[in-house]
């Protein structure tokens, strides 16, 4: 290696052709030569911008000197980048002390083999490799190579594999469908012992689905699951809090401050809070309902009573209530009040004023009536409502025969207690 | 879900969720331990102490000090870093190095998974159960507890049922052993230079220090969320393995050598090695080791293809998971059933020497450790993974020193073994 690096000394470093595509792995490693190809180092590392959003450019490079220390070298110094030297435009004098902006991240050190989020994908990769594109004098980041070519190249087989394929089976896709994620889907989990960044403004991950953040969370190792689930928003933290199990729960409300996770349990439905809460062990649950406000607390804490697969279990407290003197036109004015935190509405409950049920009031049936009807005209009565005591079996068959989306669950004295939904009717047969 | 819920307002769920709760505070360090003692475990201190008597029992002192250094670095690393060890090598060391270590660990796995199916056919066939019998069956039926996802409680079980180990202690005691001469073996080191008691020494460091345990203690770290202000519990729990894991060793080695290498008896299937139980059980001691041994090998299969088919995947970045669908692992599941496949497969090969195969993939761990421990210990004392909980100096030079000694001992026992051939 050395020998032939000594060789090229002195010739002009053939650079990349423009517009073309180069491997970060084909970079590391290659010599780093002053303007007279004498040689410098080699290069060990790529520094990027992090604002740049789509496809970022390289801003300097990491050079080790025969010594074994790290120097740094800008990008405009750079007259020609090949696969087999780097030439400078200047000598030594271009060799700068090691340092790192807060604006640049290094790409061998962070971004190599480590693991990033497709946020296209919905998936969690280990990069194998950077795919970068140069052009007009500049080296920028296109893509991270994910697949499984990408790992034969940085095991040097590249050649021998796809030659031997090519005379064995040219058609085969190993040669052609390249496992690329582009720059601009990736959500990079950084490195580092402390502080984990992330570039959030980059990618909204928040706009994934809560059950896609789930297993994403569950793909990501321990600091980047942390940092990621840190900086979701509430309400999308929440919601991904909902679809995760108790194991995964508890690791992510380990993951935020006291406080956080409570707002996180308050924006829960109540029905998975308590769900959460009761699989949480009972010191950690106390903590978390100290901390809540106190009337979302005392319902949830309500909720905790029934156990898990029962109807009590089951049941939210979040339901649409309408009062028996509405009228269709003050009832629907409700709805969209209360539709800010309620999430099943196809069906409203009507209660009197201690709470009684007297029946139930499809949404369906509101839109079609006259506004100036009286909601008592519309009442229907539900016919499955059950005790809080009946199992989740017991449950999906009444849902099932009445065809019905919700089910009230009510008390001895006729209260009415909660509504389950039947998504969660369904999750509960599945788990048995 | 395999918890039961703490929730609920009945009197007896609350008393099991109260046991398991109990249960699920056994440190990973504790449980790490007991699977330490699988079939090739039991095996390779069998045959010491049925062979070397008591000489070699000093061995295991330094050993347990290696194991104990060995284990509270994992243990340190998984939890300061919140990552799997083969995670670490990828980021790290990239992926060259990642895939030839990758590439041992397999093969190394791949001779522990035969062991424990080994162990397996060779106790049930105490009871008289023909091994193309009982090997099929258990690897159905680990298979099957690991897809349910019940794998986590039959864990527990498992454990408890390590108690029988407590026999190899009593036994030790009740047969009398000359006790000065188990101080002499156990205080004054000596060492034939030959290949047989080498080759015996790398198999006892390789079944003590085993390679995939270190890479399974870590992932139980990272999993439990031990944080970093509850690690000095965590190093405790980690020490006190340790130290269970060879007591146990030490008493194995020391029942076997006052009973067999007594009679001049060799141990030539595992019924031989029971004969250690004898002061304690007499004629059960067949019963009460092929217990023991079934309850180890069951437990160590039904975690190690299972833990070497994440491991592989976590380094390349594969999906893993028995939560996953076939279509979408695909690398996960080819490893896991192909260990348990080629593993179980092997031991149905007619009259193959099962006890001579057990110990021989323990020498292979033992040839493997120091090579993995270059790279932990270059992970241990990375300043930017590792900040101040990095390995200091003086535990950085016991440690290198060790990983010296170690593989000093694997040239010798190479080079006397084929002198000796």
């Amino acid at each position: 290696m050395t020998s032939l690096d000594e060789q090229r000394d002195g010739l002009p470093a053939e650079g990349l052709p423009p517009d073309s595509f180069v491997f970060l792995s084909q970079l590391l490693g290659v010599a780093v030569t002053g303007s007279k190809g004498e040689r410098l180092g080699k290069l060990v590392d790529a520094l990027v911008e992090t604002v740049e959003a789509s496809y970022p450019p390289v801003r300097s490079l990491r050079v080790r000197i025969p010594s074994g220390e790290l120097r740094r070298v800008e990008w405009a110094d750079v007259a020609t980048c090949g696969t087999s030297a780097v030439q400078l435009q200047r000598g030594a004098e271009a060799l700068t002390a090691l340092q790192q902006s807060a604006e640049e991240f290094p790409l061998a050190q962070d971004v190599l083999d480590r693991q990033i989020v497709d946020t296209h994908g919905a998936k969690v990769e280990r990069v194998n490799d950077l795919h970068l594109l140069y052009t007009r004098s500049e080296l920028r980041v296109a893509h991270v190579d994910v697949g499984l070519r990408g790992l034969v190249r940085r095991l040097g087989w590249q050649p021998g594999v796809d030659g031997a394929l090519r005379a064995i089976k040219p058609s085969a896709s190993y040669l052609r469908d390249d496992k690329f994620v582009p720059w601009k889907h990736v959500q990079r989990i950084g490195s580092g012992l402390a502080h984990v960044r992330l570039d959030v403004a980059r990618i909204s991950l928040a706009d994934l689905h809560p059950a896609d953040l789930v297993e994403i969370l569950q793909d990501l190792d321990a600091p980047g699951r942390a940092a990621l689930f840190r900086h979701l928003p509430t309400e999308a933290a929440a919601d991904t809090l909902e679809e995760a199990d108790s194991e995964l729960q508890r690791v992510l409300l380990n993951a935020v401050e006291s406080d956080r996770a409570a707002d996180l349990v308050e924006e829960m439905e109540p029905d998975e809070a308590a769900d959460l809460l009761g699989d949480l062990p009972d010191e950690e649950a106390n903590v978390l309902l100290a901390a809540m406000d106190a009337t979302e607390a005392r319902e949830v804490q309500q909720l905790l009573v029934h156990p898990r697969d029962t109807a009590g279990g089951l049941m939210t407290t979040d339901f649409l209530r309408l009062k028996p003197e509405d009228t269709v036109a003050s009832a629907l004015a409700s709805i969209s009040e209360q539709a800010r935190h309620v999430r099943h509405v196809p069906d409203a409950f009507v209660l009197d004023e201690r709470g009684l049920f007297l029946g139930v009031v499809p949404l369906r049936e509101l839109l079609k009536a006259e506004p100036a009807d009286a909601l008592t005209l519309l009442v229907e009565k539900h016919p499955a409502a059950l005790a809080p005591g009946e199992s989740a079996r017991r449950v999906a068959k009444e849902a099932a025969k009445y065809n019905v989306l919700s089910v009230p669950v009510v008390d001895d004295g006729g209260k009415l207690l909660g509504v389950i939904t039947i998504d969660d009717v369904l999750e509960a047969v599945l788990r048995d | 879900m395999t918890e039961a819920p703490v929730r609920s307002a009945g009197a007896k769920p609350r008393r099991i969720s109260r046991i398991l709760l109990a249960l699920s505070v056994i440190g990973p360090g504790i449980i790490t331990a007991n699977v330490d003692n699988d079939a090739g475990g039991i095996a390779t201190y069998s045959q010491a102490g049925a062979d070397f008597g008591y000489t070699l029992l000093w061995t295991l002192i330094p050993i347990t000090f290696a194991l104990i250094l060995v284990q509270e670095m994992c243990a340190r690393m998984g939890v300061v870093t919140g990552k799997g060890l083969s995670d670490l090598i990828r980021e790290r060391f990239g992926v060259k190095a990642t895939f030839y270590v990758m590439l041992a660990l397999l093969f190394a796995n791949l001779g522990n998974t035969v062991a424990e199916f080994a162990g397996i056919a060779q106790s049930l066939e105490i009871f008289g159960i023909p091994r193309w019998v009982s090997v099929p069956l258990s690897a159905a039926g680990v298979w099957y507890l690991v897809m349910k996802g019940s794998a986590k409680v039959v864990e527990r079980v498992f454990l408890v049922a390590c108690v029988v180990y407590v026999a190899y202690i009593i036994s030790g005691f009740l047969a009398k052993p000359v006790w000065p001469e188990v101080w002499a073996g156990t205080l004054q080191p000596k060492l034939a230079m030959n290949g047989a008691a080498l080759t015996m020494v790398v198999t006892l460091v390789g079944t003590t220090i085993a390679p995939w345990m270190q890479f399974y203690l870590q992932s139980a770290m990272v999993e439990k969320g031990v944080r970093l202000k509850d690690y000095a519990i965590s190093r405790w729990d980690v020490i006190v393995g340790c130290v269970v894991t060879d007591v146990v060793a030490f008493f194995i080695v020391l029942a076997c050598g006052a009973t067999i290498f007594k009679t001049h008896a060799h141990i030539e299937t595992a019924k031989d090695a029971a004969l250690a139980l004898g002061p304690l059980a007499g004629k059960y001691a067949s019963s009460l080791f092929a217990f023991g041994l079934f309850n180890a090998s069951l437990f160590a299969a039904s975690i190690l293809p299972l833990s070497t088919a994440y491991y592989v995947c976590e380094a390349f970045g594969w999906e893993s998971g028995v939560n996953k669908r076939k279509d979408e692992a695909p690398q996960f599941y080819s490893l896991y059933a192909g260990m348990i496949i080629i593993g179980a497969g092997l031991v149905l090969i007619p009259r193959l020497p099962l006890l001579k195969v057990m110990l021989l993939s323990q020498t292979a761990n033992g040839v493997l450790l120091p090579f993995l421990l270059v790279f932990m210990l270059l992970l241990a004392r990375d300043e930017r993974l590792m900040g101040k909980y990095r390995n200091g100096r003086i535990v950085d030079a016991i440690s290198w020193l060790t990983t010296l000694v170690l593989i000093v001992l694997t040239g010798a026992m190479l080079f006397f073994s084929i002198r000796d051939a």
